[in-house]
């Protein structure tokens, strides 16, 4: 019951936020001045034809009308059509994010197996030298830009060593593992930071759990430090740790948009910078809406998962 | 003092005076152009090396530098400016419809990634140094926001404020009196992170075209520039990345021993 | 039979002793009582014994528990015997159990750590243990967490996670500290029980004398990491041969001399006062509950009267008192100083606050760290229409610390240079600084040792001789109300449910709570034999 009803409340949050945010994209994109229909046709269009591209697009409707279209359309799988290719977004957007969510999501993977055992180790030797150590190292991390990251890795690993391709993408249809080795150093560049953070929130959070009084009721149990860090002290420390791992994703997620460039990869980042300078608004606002869903949606997914971790949360709502 | 907080005051303080330098003086004049001259190597009458329109790099990291932190610092005046007193409001009228909307507000800023919102940005207004500090600008607010109101939050049920409330004090003056000084350690290295994250955020969107233009140059600028020319002339790529990593390194590593330098928990353990 | 024997130990953390020299035992079925005031190192002699100390603990001496000494085993002899041999309760039932794991769980866990039983077995003893310690099955279920149960209900898990496998040794730290006193109560009985029938030795650290009189076989009392005096219960209480442990036991008696009050002329009256708060939805388009924290509470408070408030956490005192200091709206009621409503509006509002202060309970955080001494006991000053300034200021802050026995020096300085009972002497010269007509004492030496709190009361009876002051005293602890008031109120869910003459309501209760409340409350034994101990009550 209390489960279902935190479910229902995080729910309605989800889509309020969504609805807002859709708002303020919609908003922002109609500041601009112009009309996308002159811009297509140029300077020399006739007045006709405008008109007919305009009742094409949708753009004579009113505001209003314009923004349920829009959303209404985006409900049903329908993204518009792109001002430039005159093809739909949704064809357009369905291939590039073949890219763009396997690339983040490896590097999520990544982050997560280097930070997990990082922090873990750390904490279980904290003021020693392997601690000093892992917390050096995640200095450094920190301070590295990803992108920076990412052609030194293309210029040791792809031109000096010729261990992976230096950009590009094959497609999936050419094999699952060219894919992989193509996405791989993308993933490291943008993995590395991102597990620096998280292994630092690891360390503090294990460190935090190993001060609370429960941990000292089972080492009072017979329990050893170790079996008392792994039963009582890992799964407290999940709690702080699931916040970042959540605000990770949207990270690498809109990370893949600078990683793309530097390696070429025809993801959801290229189709951006390729739409902002053919000035294709609709592709903007489309794919931007479609970034904001993926991170409300992984805050939500967060959510649920605090409930399942803290017993607690369930019955707070 | 710790070492940690030395070496990172020593970084930021000589990147800024490096940053302030420039203002009067650099080896080279960073605009002058020398094709001849060339991608040349560091050290010679060019320490750092040149690039590829054989401009001196060393003057060109000063005067990149400067940029950067001046973008930096800007949008974190923004968003200190701005999400502190948000923070202190909500915090002071916690559960009212002002707490409220204030931090929803926040959730919804917080669902746009920083570089998604400065896509939106430029895509409307065009790419500028202006429009990148505002993007990342109103990025800071809901981090100082929630920062001042999470630790503000527990002030407000210390007893030390209702004794201020009992003497008949304003909430916003016990904001402004009591509790914005107690939060001010952990405004100070929440800014030292900002604004480290203030660098990286500059240096990205000038790699991709989104930040500071031609021909103002920037760290990322020059990111952006060295990208085709990596395999001919690593310096290009390096110096840069080097001098990106070192600001921010020092700025992190200033921010961490501040925490544990101003933390009274701490200093009493030490005591 | 001794069973655990403490033989010259000492412990010093970082080079700093917190044990010196320290010898015990007990016997087996024994209940030895370990009492003294803080940083005694009650809790590091429970600490040592369990060989859990902080790191940087170097141990000298031996601790013997039947034939093993426990300074010379291995970590591993050592997880083999906590848990089995000897069981611990600790002081904070809040947080002494993992949040996310159920309480069954949480007892099984000892179960199956020692003993080779499968997963179903150890459940179905944990079952049983925690009905052995009062929480049987068919109410408590042991899929429960241990958010969903109160604090004396989590601390019956800790006990029972404790006494699990019938240790031979049981450690409780302070148990019912945290507590309140109907459930202090049951909890110790509950632990004196299981210790008798499983023929335990319990060690009970306790600060309160009260509770050590009335259950120990054996007392030792410790200061400053020794054992000053040592001896069975009966013997100590009659013929206590070290001073400490007699002014200990004085001051837990003390009894403040209190002038008489003036004839009753009203001051404040509460009328009718009704405090709620709403309660999160259960469903979605359900009605929210309500929470009456105060129902109908009326009273009056006359100048010079010293009343009190007494009842137990979640009673709704804490709620009255934020109610009559302007902290929190009210629903219903209304107050009333001299006839002219409070918290109408701003002025109102300054006025009462000019003629009202407050003293709080906690010395470490009711002062921002931040403010000298002078600083902080000015801000009152704020309320006047003209504060004072320069040297009349400086005057006003020396004359209040002369008040509470400190110098005017001590206005330079940070707080964090007073001890706990100085701070509370800094807090009530705050609340007289501006000559209040009425002062609220909320739970003000509850955090305060015996002696230190000995003290104060007795700066308050003084200050009650030069200043006739009214106030309103709210504890939970009977023996302080009992102590310093004319007029005492009890209160419970949320309700006044008796009021009366102080000595009235402690000798002759009429309702049936005050009448358990007293019964609960652990009573120290009249001291006859000492001599210099004769206080009437």
């Amino acid at each position: 019951m209390a489960m279902q009803r935190y479910i229902l409340k995080r729910t309605g949050s989800l889509i309020l936020s969504l609805l807002v945010a859709s708002l303020v994209i919609f908003t922002v994109i109609e500041i601009v001045p112009g009309d996308p229909a002159s811009f297509m046709l140029g300077i020399n269009a006739q007045p006709e034809t405008l008109a007919a591209l305009r009742a094409e697009l949708g753009l004579d409707a009113s505001k209003v009308g314009r923004y349920f279209a829009w959303v209404g359309g985006m409900l049903t799988g329908d993204f518009g059509t792109s001002y430039t290719y005159r093809t739909p977004v949704t064809e357009m957007v369905a291939d590039r994010i073949g890219v763009s969510i396997p690339l983040a999501l490896y590097a999520l993977v990544l982050s997560v197996l280097i930070a997990l055992p990082a922090g873990l180790y750390a904490a279980s030797r904290r003021g020693q030298a392997g601690d000093l150590g892992v917390l050096g190292a995640t200095q450094m991390g920190v301070a590295i830009p990803n992108f920076w990251f990412a052609m030194m890795l293309v210029l040791v690993f792809a031109i000096h060593w010729r261990w992976f391709p230096a950009g590009g993408f094959p497609g999936w249809e050419q094999g699952f593992w060219a894919c992989v080795q193509a996405l791989t150093l993308p993933a490291i560049a943008l993995a590395l930071p991102q597990a620096a953070i998280l292994t630092r929130v690891m360390r503090s959070a294990l460190l935090e759990v190993l001060g609370e009084d429960f941990m000292r009721t089972a080492r009072a149990k017979g329990l050893s430090a170790r079996q008392t860090l792994w039963r009582h002290g890992l799964r407290n420390a999940m709690i702080p740790v699931l916040t970042i791992v959540g605000l990770q994703f949207s990270f690498l997620f809109a990370g893949t948009i600078i990683i793309e460039q530097v390696f070429y990869l025809p993801g959801l980042g290229r189709l951006i910078f390729q739409s902002i300078s053919a000035r294709d608004l609709i592709v903007v606002e489309s794919v931007v809406m479609l970034i904001v869903f993926g991170v409300i949606l992984i805050n939500f997914l967060v959510d649920l998962a605090y409930a399942a971790v803290d017993p607690r949360l369930r019955n707070r709502t | 003092m710790s070492r940690p907080l030395i070496l990172g005051a020593c970084l930021s303080a000589g990147f800024v005076a490096m940053a302030l330098l420039s203002l009067v003086w650099t080896p080279h004049d960073h605009t002058l152009l020398d094709i001849p001259g060339k991608l040349q190597t560091p050290g010679g009458t060019h320490l750092l090396g040149t690039d590829h329109l054989g401009r001196d790099i060393l003057s060109m990291v000063m005067v990149g530098t400067r940029t950067s932190i001046a973008v930096a610092l800007v949008a974190l005046v923004i968003g200190l400016c701005l999400g502190v007193p948000l923070g202190l409001a909500a915090a002071a009228r916690k559960g009212s419809w002002l707490d409220e909307t204030i931090m929803r507000g926040n959730d919804i800023i917080f669902a746009f990634p920083l570089l998604v919102m400065a896509i939106l940005i430029t895509a409307v207004f065009g790419p500028s140094a202006v429009n990148a500090i505002i993007a990342f600008g109103l990025f800071n607010i809901p981090v100082f926001a929630r920062v001042t109101r999470g630790a503000a939050l527990p002030l407000w049920e210390r007893e030390f404020i209702l004794a201020a409330r009992v003497a008949g004090k304003h909430a916003q003056r016990i904001s402004v009196e009591h509790i914005l000084p107690n939060v001010m350690n952990l405004l100070i290295v929440q800014s030292t992170i900002q604004f480290a994250l203030g660098i990286q955020v500059e240096a990205a969107l000038s790699f991709v075209g989104l930040g500071v233009q031609p021909p103002t140059p920037s760290l990322g600028r020059m990111l952006a520039d060295a990208q085709t020319l990596v395999t001919l002339a690593p310096h290009l790529a390096v110096v840069p990345g080097v001098a990106i990593i070192l600001i921010v390194l020092g700025l992190n590593l200033l921010g961490d021993g501040l925490r544990d330098a101003l933390d009274p928990r701490l200093r009493r353990r030490l005591a | 039979m001794t069973l655990l024997k403490i033989d010259h130990l000492s412990v010093a953390i970082h080079g700093r002793p917190v044990l010196r020299d320290l010898s015990l035992q007990v016997a087996a079925g024994e209940v030895l009582a370990l009492t003294g005031e803080s940083g005694s190192g009650k809790s590091m002699t429970a600490l040592a014994t369990m060989q859990l100390l902080p790191p940087g603990a170097v141990t000298q001496g031996r601790i013997h528990l039947g034939t093993k000494e426990l300074t010379r085993l291995s970590e591993s002899a050592l997880c083999a015997l906590r848990g089995r041999d000897i069981g611990m309760v600790f002081q904070e039932p809040m947080t002494a159990l993992n949040p996310v794991q159920t309480i069954g769980a949480q007892v099984a866990e000892t179960i199956r750590l020692h003993t080779k039983t499968n997963a179903t077995e150890a459940r179905a003893q944990a079952a049983e243990t925690l009905t052995r310690v009062g929480l049987p099955p068919d109410r408590f279920p042991p899929e429960r967490y241990p958010h969903e149960l109160s604090g004396g209900q989590r601390q019956r898990v800790v006990i029972a996670i404790a006494i699990a496998l019938k240790p031979r040794l049981l450690i409780a730290d302070e148990p019912t500290t945290a507590l309140d006193v109907t459930t202090q109560a049951k909890i110790l009985d509950l632990l004196v029980a299981l210790a008798r029938e499983d023929n335990m030795a319990l060690i009970l650290i306790t600060h309160d004398l009260a509770v050590v009189a009335q259950l120990a076989d054996h007392i030792a009392v410790m200061r400053r990491g020794k054992v000053v005096e040592s001896a069975p219960t009966g013997q100590l209480l009659h013929r206590m041969q070290h001073p400490y442990t007699r002014m200990l036991f004085e001051a837990s008696a003390h009894q403040v001399d209190l002038p008489r009050p003036p004839a009753p002329k009203p001051l404040l009256e509460a009328r009718n006062l009704r405090r709620a708060y709403r309660l999160p939805r259960r469903r979605l388009f359900e009605k929210p509950g309500v929470f009456e924290a105060v129902r109908d509470v009326s009273f009056t408070l006359a100048r010079g009267e010293r009343l009190g408030l007494v009842g137990e956490s979640g009673c709704g005192k804490s709620t009255l008192t934020r109610a009559l200091l302007g902290l929190e709206p009210l629903q219903g009621g209304q107050i009333t100083l001299e006839g002219a409503p409070l918290f109408q509006d701003a002025a109102s509002s300054r006025l009462a606050r000019r003629r009202m202060q407050v003293v709080f309970q906690d010395p470490f955080g009711s002062f921002n760290p931040r403010h000298t001494v002078g600083r902080l006991i000015a801000e009152p000053f704020h309320l006047l229409r003209t504060p004072p300034t320069g040297a009349k200021r400086d005057q006003a802050i020396a004359k209040a610390l002369i008040d509470v026995d400190l110098t005017p020096a001590d206005a330079q300085r940070y707080i964090h240079e007073f001890s706990g009972g100085q701070r509370q002497r800094i807090a009530i010269a705050r609340a007289l600084i501006i000559e209040p007509e009425l002062i609220i004492f909320d739970e003000a030496v509850s955090a305060l040792d015996v002696s230190v709190r000995a003290q104060i009361l007795d700066l308050l009876a003084e200050l009650c001789r030069r200043h006739t002051l009214t106030y309103l005293f709210i504890s939970h602890d009977l023996t302080v109300v009992r102590s310093v008031t004319d007029r005492v109120l009890v209160m419970q869910a949320g309700r006044i449910v008796e009021e009366g003459a102080t000595e009235e309501v402690f000798t002759n209760p009429q309702h049936s709570y005050t009448r358990t409340l007293l019964a609960a409350a652990p009573r120290l034994p009249a001291l006859t034999a000492t001599k210099g101990m004769s206080h009437e009550g």
